[in-house]
């Protein structure tokens, strides 16, 4: 590794689109954590100060955000669309969530996460086996610290394996997904308006009586596949939703 | 089955699975609590903590001392089809209706204007008409078709008979591409009224715009709909 740095390029320059490539080939994820200044040198051989020239630069470019006394990220890419797991990066393949006012910051708190088995409901949702393990994934996503949405997604397991170590308050599901070439492209969507429940109207601040947007979605990969089933709980006050149609 | 998703959860969406395995119909009753205890090996109050869960997602209704019963079924009201809404209702075994209760020309408002991109002064059929299924009112659709392109539409064009329908046969008008935004809305006055629902009740607003072949505006939509009537579906492509 450290033969191939020694170039005439300064080696900063040359660390920086190290970090850059990977942040682009999805290897750093957005949002997720950069290792340290001291384990970034050891890793490549290099020493601390090149480390922070690079990481410095890097920030400027917006590719990476300081955090104090938290450490370094890799810049999520849009805070004004959100991505409430409705999303489609492409174009007119599903519902998109709207946050109804600009430059929302959008953050997560993981509520429950872990392995499941032996749901006939979920198994028939992932159209799996009956025996075969699902990771489910329970989030709250919050613009500007509010709460905006609930959402309880599926994954078939064998599909992710190693998912359990990925770190959802920072990384977003889809950008994850899609480092593994499973990202879902194409959606089955239904939703309807209901009266939120005692429990995800604690997790949305919102009184009984009040009503949210309720979804329950299934997305398939590029070759047809099942690759998520989600169920999330919007409120109605922050979010809208938009889509086009042809044909 | 792990400590991810807590008992009452999991036996919710297995009873919604059996439901749906056992294709259960619309109005029909479950077995009793006691059954259904038995059948999942727990106690009747895990069964009953379950249940609720479906009577407050609208998938389940519980009458005292009779039981639970499945919920009148939702229209479904498929988003990325151009279906007629006539069709979607009829689908669901429920009569269709619409009744015309207001139909004029107009000069673009300003609000509209806003919306719709079109110039100042461009003329628009504003048409306003209440939507029924099996005799309930569901649906209050307001409708500004540009003038120009559907010159002489009547009241007789659009009184119980699908608008798209006439703009497709007697004006060759196809709509091609559309972009739509649905929200949340609370019912005024005038929709509380005609919907036959107290003010203030949450409603769907579905709002869009819609462009025929060669890419002209042609119409702006803004329709209400009753939310606990209706489900949306968007179906894969």
């Amino acid at each position: 590794m450290s033969s191939t740095m020694q170039v005439q390029e300064p080696l900063y320059i040359k660390f920086q689109d190290i970090i850059m490539k990977k942040i682009e080939a999805g290897e750093y994820l957005p949002g997720e954590k950069l290792p340290s200044e001291r384990v970034l040198a050891e890793l490549y051989g290099i020493n601390r100060m090149t480390v922070k020239s690079a990481v410095h630069a890097l920030e400027t470019k917006g590719y990476l955000y300081r955090s104090q006394g938290k450490g370094t990220f890799v810049q999520k890419k849009d805070f004004h669309r959100l991505n409430l797991g409705l999303l489609s990066e492409s174009e007119n393949l599903g519902i998109t969530a709207m946050v109804k006012s600009q430059g929302v910051k959008i953050s997560n708190k993981i509520l429950t996460r872990g392995v499941i088995s032996g749901s006939h409901y979920f198994s028939s949702k992932l159209q799996i086996d009956f025996e075969k393990p699902i990771y489910s994934l329970h989030r709250i996503r919050y613009g500007n610290e509010e709460p905006i949405a609930v959402e309880y997604t599926y994954v078939p397991y064998q599909s992710f394996p190693g998912i359990e170590l990925i770190d959802f308050k920072n990384v977003s599901l889809y950008d994850y997904m899609d480092s593994k070439g499973r990202m879902p492209v194409t959606f089955e969507q239904k939703f309807q308006i209901i009266e939120v429940s005692k429990k995800e109207g604690k997790y949305l601040e919102l009184d009984q009586g009040q009503v949210v947007y309720y979804f329950e979605m299934v997305g398939l990969d590029e070759n047809n596949t099942i690759v998520e089933y989600t169920e999330s709980y919007t409120r109605t006050d922050k979010a809208e939703f938009i889509f086009e149609i042809n044909g | 089955m792990g400590k991810v998703l807590t008992l009452e959860v999991l036996l919710s969406k297995e009873i919604e699975y059996l439901l749906e395995a056992e294709e259960y119909k619309e109005k029909q009753k479950l077995p009793s609590e006691r059954e259904l205890a038995e059948y999942f090996h727990v106690q009747r109050l895990t069964i009953r903590a379950a249940l609720q869960i479906l009577v407050q997602k609208g998938i389940l209704i519980s009458k005292e001392r009779y039981g639970y019963f499945i919920a009148p079924k939702r229209v479904r009201f498929t988003l990325n089809h151009t279906n007629s809404f006539k069709m979607m209702i009829e689908r669901m075994g429920k009569t269709s209706y619409v009744k015309l209760l207001e139909f004029e020309k107009m000069k673009i408002t300003e609000t509209l204007a806003k919306k719709t991109l079109l110039a100042e002064g461009t003329e628009m059929y504003r048409i306003m008409r209440l939507r029924y299924g099996n005799k309930e009112p569901i649906a209050l659709e307001k409708s500004y078709i540009v003038c120009d392109l559907a010159k002489d539409l009547s009241e007789e064009d659009v009184h119980n008979k699908s608008l798209y329908e006439t703009l497709k046969k007697k004006y060759r008008l196809f709509i091609t591409h559309s972009s739509h935004r649905v929200s949340v809305v609370y019912a005024n006055g005038l929709e509380a009224e005609l919907l036959k629902v107290s003010p203030s009740k949450p409603l769907i607003k579905y709002q869009g715009l819609a462009y025929e072949k060669k890419g002209r505006l042609l119409e702006y939509f803004e329709t209400v709909l009753l939310s606990d009537k209706i489900e949306f579906i968007i179906q894969k492509n």
